[in-house]
């Protein structure tokens, strides 16, 4: 057992905002040397936002990390290394065309008479593999030839190679199989117990309670409290932290009952499916219901968002449209059949910043508003825009606005009018209210209530737990690339879509 | 040079003013005519603007795809060698096959728009960068052409093939009225009409407009094969106008018809462009080359002169609208 009594890693009061989103709110943690220590929250709880910090990506507002007792503060990763603090990211970060000695050995170069000693960096790449138990990698192989678990422990060893004091795995068995996991979580042990210090962030909760020796979680920001993983602690205890928000007092009222206009579906789709991505997927939506969706990183809840719509191919599957089966999908399709899709981040797609906000607002609905040989209706356009502006209180200085000049939140809400142009029956909204402010966030949910009032049917994917249970008629929730449940509003407790979504349905007796 | 041209509808007639700045190219052009006005008094003669504007009205028949395609952001260097093509083609299909110069010519644009349109479906389906791909087009088209003109031997044009390349409709050539008339009408369609107005969507951001229900790929396609047919058409009138086919038709072309674009406000970064001003860009180019030579620089340095303002262009448009990281 580790040292618990002197802190290693000593994260004091760190507080760090990105305009008017707070993601870490005074947040201190302590790390004893050669333990493994599991970060665990929520998506958006600030996970990433630390770790980033520690690793000289962000400066934080306030508040500074120790380091065997010395004051610390990276200002770059290459200030991070060299105190000894190395980050495995959850996105492979491996040169694919280089052999998998050199992904081990990128700043060391081995030379002789001026050039690279390729037999001795082989050599040495040979001998920390077999110190890993990899002999099955060689060392001459093309990183890109050999298999992502390979690149994973590839990668890890890239960082033990530089004698790091603490290392952060983000998530790092998150494109393993079950058997690859336990390798890795074998060689973690091993690490471990060199003495090395590792810091582990996963929503898998098995390998958490398998692997850690603390589990510090964090909510919304804060820290919330750290627990010995020493046989006292449950699955649940986890979940009931991660969640366990005070929901009375917040901006969010819990929906109660469903309110959806039974009838003939919306929107149907059945068995979606891709390799590796999504399983078997179906869902219904009725007129004027709010279906919420959701699922922790990684759940294939994006994926499932943007295949009904088509913006990704499926292997298999239909999506059926007021009982019409879309073929081929694609979003020209599903927007002439009346659905619209709410992208889940506007930098990306889904809005033009460098054009004004009435060209904006007229892109969807060039066709309606046109005319002999094309012509655009411009005066229709223009009191449609005006319109819209009125009616989400958009604050604009004028029409000719670009929306690059306007806040996060006046960005969204042109977003989610250019999305309601057209007059959809059916919206999917993915993360609509994605790192905006609290006062746009309630005025884009009572957009939403509203919408779906007048029959519009809504598909919301979202990973705010609240957001959803304020909003949807019913939650469905994914887990590893598949839907694994659904509650009825005024039927379930955050809790027990926590535990679906952590766990999925058959633990839920732990 | 080319700032702030991007294109809004225009729905706030109130606010709309002239936007000085987006006319730079209508001041460079205007300045170079009367420097050139004042400083050799063989310029300003109606013979000599005639001919300029003769000369342009070919050249910008490569310009009006490019210009297209460059708003949402593709560039198409083959346009010179598609120029050429027009002519071989052409001498082919009248020296060969006995065709009348009224099949001939818009068969030359029909082979030329199917391999246009071939460029489109590689660089949208295959995702292939239309750069890459259409300087391969362009070394591949010129290699067609070259061998075609060779095999000619130097045939030259029967008098009714080519005359109708001369005619004046009040006294000006028929090639210019149409190139007015042509930028003119693009022009309105592209701020007016929602069949080029969706260009500037997919050159602002691809993946917003396809979320919209917008067929980009579709269209590119199309403005791929409009461009090779259009510079086919210019071609073939130039070679008209020599009398036969040469391998000088078109030669460097794309580099002009790229200076005039970019001078003419449009960006590589797509997003912005205008016809009009693409068409002012050519004449701009015209004028600059017959200035030149009528101080005696020679065609090289020329090319130096050319090559120099393109970077330089090609800067400013790079430090003006490159998107802010």
């Amino acid at each position: 057992m580790p040292d618990l009594a002197s802190p290693f890693l000593d994260i004091r009061n760190i507080t760090k905002s990105f305009g008017v989103v707070k993601a870490l709110l005074d947040v201190s943690i302590s790390v004893t040397k050669g333990e493994i220590h599991t970060v665990l929250g929520e998506n958006g709880a600030g996970k990433s936002t630390l770790m980033k910090i520690l690793t000289g990506e962000f400066a934080p507002d306030t508040g500074y990390f120790e380091l065997e007792g010395q004051r610390l503060r990276a200002t770059s990763p290459a200030a991070a290394h060299a105190m000894g603090i190395h980050m495995v990211h959850q996105e492979l970060a491996v040169f694919e065309n280089m052999t998998v000695a050199e992904n081990i050995f990128p700043y060391h170069n081995f030379k002789k008479a001026g050039c690279i000693d390729y037999h001795r960096l082989f050599q040495e790449a040979r001998e920390k593999l077999g110190l890993f138990g990899l002999k099955t990698i060689a060392p001459e192989a093309p990183m890109a030839s050999i298999s992502l678990a390979g690149q994973q422990m590839v990668e890890i060893l890239r960082c033990i190679v530089a004698e790091p004091k603490v290392i952060i795995l983000d998530e790092p068995t998150s494109g393993l199989n079950d058997h690859e996991a336990d390798m890795l979580l074998e060689i973690l042990r091993h690490l471990k117990a060199t003495g090395l210090t590792i810091l582990y962030i996963s929503h898998r909760f098995k390998e958490i309670m398998a692997i850690s020796d603390r589990i510090s979680i964090l909510r919304d920001g804060r820290f919330v409290t750290t627990l010995a993983n020493d046989g006292s602690v449950s699955e649940n205890d986890l979940i009931n932290n991660m969640v366990g928000r005070d929901l009375s007092r917040s901006l969010y009222q819990i929906k109660t009952t469903g309110n959806a206009k039974s009838g003939a579906p919306l929107l149907q789709v059945r068995g979606l499916a891709k390799a590796r991505a999504l399983n078997d997927s179906s869902l219904d939506l009725n007129p004027g219901e709010i279906l919420g969706v959701f699922g922790l990183e990684g759940s294939g809840t994006s994926k499932l968002s943007r295949m009904m719509y088509g913006l990704e191919t499926s292997d298999a599957g239909k999506v059926i449209v007021k009982g019409r089966h879309i073929s081929p999908l694609t979003p020209r399709r599903m927007v002439a059949e009346g659905v619209m899709y709410l992208n889940n981040n506007r930098k990306v797609a889904g809005l033009l910043p460098e054009l004004p906000v009435t060209d904006n607002f007229s892109l969807p609905v060039l066709q309606k508003f046109s005319r002999f040989l094309g012509f655009l209706d411009l005066p229709r356009l223009g009191n449609l825009a005006t319109n819209f502006v009125k009616a989400f209180a958009i604050a604009l200085p004028s029409l000719a606005t670009k929306p690059a000049n306007l806040s996060g939140g006046n960005q969204q809400k042109v977003m989610l009018s250019i999305c309601l142009v057209p007059e959809p029956e059916i919206l999917i909204v993915n993360e609509p209210t994605r790192g905006i402010d609290v006062g746009a966030k309630t005025e884009i949910h009572r957009f939403l209530l509203d919408i779906a009032s007048r029959g519009v049917g809504i598909v919301m994917f979202s990973s705010e737990l609240p957001e959803l249970m304020s909003l949807a008629d019913r939650i469905q929730i994914m887990r590893n690339n598949s839907i694994v449940g659904e509650v009825k509003a005024g039927d379930y407790t955050e809790q027990a879509i926590m535990r679906y979504a952590a766990v999925g349905s058959d633990n839920l007796a732990v | 040079m080319p700032l702030n041209t991007g294109r809004t509808l225009g729905l706030n007639p109130k606010r709309r003013r002239i936007d000085f700045a987006s006319w730079v190219i209508l001041y460079l052009t205007l300045a170079l005519f009367f420097f050139l006005s004042a400083s050799r008094s063989s310029f300003l003669t109606v013979g000599n603007i005639h001919s300029i504007l003769y000369d342009t009205s070919f050249r910008f028949f490569a310009a009006i795809g490019f210009t297209l395609l460059i708003i949402m952001g593709e560039l198409d260097l083959s346009v010179g060698s598609m120029f050429g093509f027009g002519g071989a083609m052409m001498g082919l299909f009248i020296f060969n096959y006995q065709l009348p110069v009224e099949a001939a010519i818009p068969l030359a644009m029909l082979v030329a728009g199917l391999i246009g349109l071939a460029v489109g479906f590689l660089v949208t389906t295959f995702r292939l960068n239309s750069m890459m791909v259409t300087i391969g087009v362009m070394m591949a088209v010129k290699g067609v052409n070259w061998i075609l003109i060779q095999r000619f031997g130097g045939r030259q044009l029967a008098r009714a093939q080519y005359n109708f390349v001369t005619l004046e409709l009040f006294g000006i050539k028929w090639t210019i009225l149409v190139m007015l008339v042509v930028a003119l009408i693009f022009e309105i369609f592209l701020t007016r009409s929602r069949h080029l107005k969706q260009l500037y969507y997919i050159g602002h951001n691809f993946s917003t407009s396809v979320l919209y229900g917008l067929n980009a790929n579709a269209v590119k396609c199309a403005c791929f094969a409009l461009s090779a047919a259009l510079s086919a058409f210019g071609g073939a009138l130039m070679t008209a106008r020599l009398k036969h086919p040469h391998v000088t038709v078109g030669a460097n072309l794309e580099i002009s018809v790229i200076t005039a674009a970019v001078i003419g406000g449009a960006s590589i970064f797509g997003g912005r462009g205008s016809m009009i001003r693409t068409m002012l860009g050519v004449l701009f180019v015209s004028l600059l080359q017959n200035g030149l030579t009528s101080f005696n620089i020679n065609t090289y340095v020329q090319q130096i002169i050319l090559g120099a303002i393109l970077v330089l262009a090609i800067y400013i448009d790079v430090r003006v609208n490159a998107k802010k990281a």
